[in-house]
């Protein structure tokens, strides 16, 4: 039973790792353009439809594919946000428009993907997918130990790209005080866009790595995309290590309360921490300030 | 107020708007048809799209050799066409295409549905109307037991479909099991069934595993199933969930003798594309496969290949081909659209075999087909869909206990 | 000649009588329509429309005068529809006091609600929303007494009755709900153009300002979300009585927030029949694009349905009411001089 107990910790460990890297995207475009992105499991059910198209079609390893997902999810996330996001600026009803233009946008995807894929479960699968490291008699999956890493690394880069680089900076100050940032000149909207675009291209490495190991429909973002949110909030609003951290608490109090008390009753404990957090910690579980 | 589009445009888009307001009403003119046009709900949109592509095939199929053989004669040769609904996997919208097929479409008969969900509310209102209604697929219990009076099923219910799983490992004398069932309607429904009838083989079910629709990750189920260490699992589950649920097992290493899907899963062709070698030694309810020797197979199978060109028939197309040759029957025998007389007739049908093995006779209190008491097993050998319980459809011998993960 | 008709359009635009004689002639035309049509299907679009010009319009009243937007709405609509469903499954109740106990009920689940609305703001408050409505949701589906995942059926009674709230025809259905529709917007147009909605708008506007300038926030949030909580859970009731089913799945996904939230922002959020035209709307468009484009293409009308409504909101941020008053506030001026 103990061994149980931490046989779920691990696992919850390991899928906190992927929603890590959904969520972190999230939490950057939450975070710089305070948009409520509702399109953002889209993100990821793209990269994951390239990601089976890449394989199926030549074979290409979704390792390496990420690096293509990524680049077109950036690509995809600045057009989001230079032509559509920024249209709902300045109107009135603002923070409405813009839910409410994520939501079209996430149908629009999600019925596009229904035209051209079709609504079958599609899956690839890995020779190596069910590799596993043994030890002390818990089982580590290797592509979910892979995703893991990687999450940590893209969470390290993310925080020398904001702590350390010019352009970084740069994306603070405008996440601090937009008006602010204006004033000495920077360039506002090119910032919201970078972000955005990172934010979807961070989304679709984990579309990626997440395609092995799952399966691949129109709807797939829509099984993602609340749970980032609750994440997001969890970490405080735009901070991409505390998601990386939120990320990996959701992941485990998942797996232990769905093995101790049941997947539902989990799922509510869940939303429940969330209202709580968001109202008791506004600023998040860790009151980190990035 | 600075606008980017100019004023002329807007005011464009906004009579265009009203002219759409007008539009209310139109919605629902119907294409073009044949004789006889019989309404079908199916979901072609949704979650159970492909589910609801494959039965409009299996529909499809039936008309086509119905209207080669001339029709319905006693119509005069009236050839039998579909008004198309798309129910798109959501009840409400079932039952405004109903409305939509009684009232604009005035179909005589509506047919379909796939999901039970689907079928409640739609068979309502198609009552309410006094049309009768044939459903040929939803198999959930509560549909016969409203005392309708021109409400007809023609394939097994939950009880036959979902007990066939369990009277299967009994059969291979699995006596330790394991239930798992999601949490809906169709969930709920199946475990029922799963427990009650363990019980009456005497075996023992070690663990009831229910999860919600659609999760991300199947660790903890997974691991108190390897808690409670069954022989074998009977599962009720939706086709992308089995995929994930088998793909986990792999990675968690959860062996077990033997696995029973109903619903979604190993009866789905989906399954095994997605899964691939995964897929092989998993066993799945259903009333009809390829290989099965039943009355009726061999056409099916021919004109669905020659048709279709892709994997061989099973489950989904077959239950609307049989219950489309039925309808027919009755249609044939009543000599009428009118509903009274198809109720009448529907009543007189006594078929003593279908392609499914069982044949059909309506209870004429709850319509229900009583010879449709259970259903078939297949299994997945080698990347192939072989029928392998009951004996009498057997083609291929079962094969268990299943090789563990590692030895695969 | 030019002159006179300058004139008369000039008087018919004075929006205070354009307004009031329309609305008397649609209202003639909608109370009389059932004499004239018979169409079954025209009767359960109308009714659908209605239905969620209600929802709309109440979620209006909380999230378009007061800026708490809301995406939970399914929830206080669930509540409606099953207590009055379960009260009359176990205790035979007519419906009608179970739609007033059922909505009661909502009210007070809003005032849950209205405590994390006065702390949190923006995009926090409305994710909280969604997450209650979740919570709810899940809670139903595993309980055995709300009938659990299987949802419930009302129990039938043959024949019409009002008292057991359920008819063979549709046109009472029609009459129900537009004499509920008639009463929501009544209300809401009284809240529009009273001090109590002026308090709400200036809450929209800037809570903190409101508050400083004495405006009671929690107060006028609470009444707020009440009101609308109530009318949407008296919808539920509706909804439960007219489609005879009710479960998880059918009314309480965030997919069902979202809808009755994007009736009143096409229409018009903080114009009181800015939701019927969103209704209108959203419903006409639905049923022309799936007219069009058929069942054939699988997809493809609610892929267009998505970009219709993408160009939509972008085009007319304001929802269309607001843009027709600007365009008519245009026109006015241009005669005049």
């Amino acid at each position: 039973m103990a061994i149980m107990l931490l046989q779920a910790i691990v696992c919850g460990l390991l899928n906190g790792g992927v929603y890590a890297l959904i969520s972190m995207g999230l939490a950057l475009i939450f975070g710089v353009v305070k948009v409520v992105n509702f399109a953002h499991g889209e993100f990821l059910m793209l990269a994951m439809y390239i990601t089976y198209w890449v394989f199926t079609r030549w074979g290409v390893d979704p390792h390496l594919s990420l690096f293509l997902c990524s680049g077109t999810l950036f690509f995809v996330g600045y057009v989001t946000q230079k032509l559509l996001i920024e249209r709902t600026f300045n109107k009135p009803f603002e923070g409405e428009l813009q839910i409410f233009v994520t939501v079209a946008l996430s149908l629009a995807f999600i019925n596009g993907m229904h035209m051209i894929g079709k609504a079958d479960y599609r899956g690839i699968n890995l020779s190596y997918a069910s590799m596993a490291l043994n030890i002390q008699s818990l089982t580590f999956n290797f592509l979910k130990a892979v995703s893991f890493f990687l999450a940590l690394i893209v969470s390290y880069l993310i925080y020398l790209f904001l702590m350390k680089t010019d352009r970084g900076r740069a994306m603070r100050a405008v996440t601090e005080n937009r008006e602010a940032a204006a004033l000495i000149g920077i360039d506002v909207n090119k910032n919201y866009c970078l972000a955005f675009g990172i934010g979807a291209g961070l989304t679709g490495i984990a579309g990626a790595l997440l395609t092995p190991s799952f399966y691949v429909f129109p709807g797939v973002g829509l099984l993602f995309v609340l749970k980032a949110f609750v994440i997001i909030v969890l970490a405080g609003m735009g901070s991409v290590s505390g998601a990386f951290i939120a990320a990996l608490i959701v992941g485990v109090l998942e797996s232990l309360g769905g093995f101790l008390i049941g997947a539902a009753y989990t799922q509510m404990l869940i939303f429940a921490i969330f209202i709580l957090s968001m109202l008791f910690r506004p600023n998040g579980l860790f009151r980190r300030r990035e | 107020m600075k606008d980017n589009i100019s004023v002329s445009k807007k005011l464009t888009i906004s009579v265009i708007v009203v002219i759409l307001l007008i539009g209310l009403p139109i919605g629902g003119l119907t294409k073009e048809v044949k004789d006889v046009k019989i309404g079908l709900l199916l979901p072609m949109t949704g979650p159970m799209s492909s589910l609801g592509e494959l039965n409009k095939r299996g529909f499809d199929l039936a008309v086509e050799k119905i209207n080669r053989e001339g029709g319905i004669k006693s119509l005069g040769g009236a050839k039998i066409g579909f008004v198309l609904a798309d129910s798109q996997s959501d009840p409400k919208v079932a039952a405004s295409e109903t409305e939509k097929l009684i009232a604009i479409s005035k179909v005589p008969i509506i047919t379909g549905s796939y999901a039970g969900s689907l079928c409640i509310t739609a068979s309502a209102i198609a009552e309410r109307h006094k049309i009768p209604y044939w459903e040929v697929s939803a198999i959930t219990d509560v549909l016969t037991e409203r005392g309708f009076k021109y409400f007809f099923r023609t394939i097994v219910n939950t009880t036959g479909y979902c007990g066939t799983a369990i009277d299967f490992l009994n059969a291979l004398g699995y006596k330790k099991i394991a239930t798992m069932a999601e949490d809906t309607i169709m969930g709920v429904t199946a475990n029922k069934v799963f427990q009650t009838r363990a019980k009456e083989h005497g075996m023992e079910v070690l663990q009831v595993v229910t999860f919600p629709h659609s999760p991300t990750t199947f660790n903890s189920e997974i691991l108190k199933l390897k808690l409670a260490k069954p022989q074998a699992l009977a599962v009720a589950q939706f086709t992308n969930d089995a995929i994930l649920f088998v793909k986990q097992m792999k990675e968690l290493g959860l062996n077990v003798d033997l696995i029973a899907g109903t619903y979604g899963g190993p009866s789905d062709p989906q399954y095994a594309k997605a899964l691939g070698e995964l897929a092989d030694y998993t066993c799945g309810v259903t009333v009809y496969n390829w290989d099965m020797q039943t009355k009726g197979s061999k056409e099916f199978v021919n004109n669905y290949l020659e048709k279709y060109q892709q994997e061989k028939p099973g489950l989904h197309p077959s239950y609307c081909y049989m219950g489309m040759l039925a309808l027919a029957e009755v249609l044939e025998r009543a000599g009428s659209l009118d509903a009274d007389k198809i109720v009448e007739a529907a009543l007189k049908t006594d078929i003593p075999e279908t392609l499914t093995g069982y044949g059909i006779k309506f209870d004429p209190k709850t319509h229900h087909n009583i010879r449709a008491t259970y259903a078939s097993v297949v299994q997945w050998q080698k990347g192939e869909l072989v029928t392998v319980w009951p004996e009498r459809f057997a083609s291929k011998k079962v094969i268990s206990p299943m090789p563990k993960w590692k030895d695969r | 000649m030019f002159h006179i008709m300058k004139k008369f359009i000039q008087s018919a635009l004075q929006r205070k009588y354009l307004e009031k004689r329309a609305v008397f002639i649609i209202m003639l035309v909608l109370v009389l329509l059932p004499l004239k049509l018979k169409g079954v299907y025209f009767y359960h679009c109308m009714i659908f429309t209605f239905y969620f010009a209600v929802l709309g319009t109440s979620w209006n009243i909380i999230s378009g005068y007061s800026g708490a937007v809301s995406l939970g709405h399914a929830a206080f609509l669930s509540i409606g529809a099953y207590t009055s469903t379960i009260l009359l499954i176990n205790f035979q109740l007519t419906p009608w006091i179970g739609m007033l106990i059922g909505g009661s009920l909502s009210a007070l689940s809003g005032l849950v609600i209205c405590y994390p609305a006065t702390k949190l703001k923006g995009p926090y408050f409305v994710m909280s929303t969604a997450a209650f409505a979740e919570i709810l949701r899940y809670l139903t589906s595993q309980s055995k007494f709300a009938g659990g995942a299987s949802g419930l059926i009302i129990p039938v009674v043959t024949g019409n009755s009002l008292y057991w709230f359920q008819f063979i025809e549709k046109w009472p259905f029609y009459y129900i709900i537009l004499f509920f529709t008639i009463i929501v917007v009544f209300i809401s147009y009284k809240i529009e153009n009273s001090k109590v909605g002026l308090y709400l708008m200036a809450i929209r506007e800037n809570r903190g300002a409101a508050q400083m300038l004495g405006v009671n926030v929690a107060k006028y949030l609470r009444m707020a979300t009440c009101l609308s909580a109530f009318f949407t859970g008296i919808a539920g009731t509706f909804y439960a009585q007219y489609m005879v089913y009710i479960s998880p799945d059918a009314i309480m996904g965030l997919g069902e927030s979202i809808k009755i939230a994007l009736v009143a922002i096409i229409g018009g959020m903080g114009t009181f029949i800015g939701p019927i035209i969103g209704a209108a709307l959203y419903f006409g468009v639905g049923e022309i694009v799936r007219f069009l484009l058929g069942a054939e293409i699988s997809g493809l009308s609610s892929f267009i349905y998505g970009i219709i409504l993408i160009v939509f909101i972008l085009l007319f941020p304001k929802g269309l009411v607001q843009f027709l008053k600007d365009m008519g506030g245009r026109f006015e001026r241009y005669f005049i001089h």
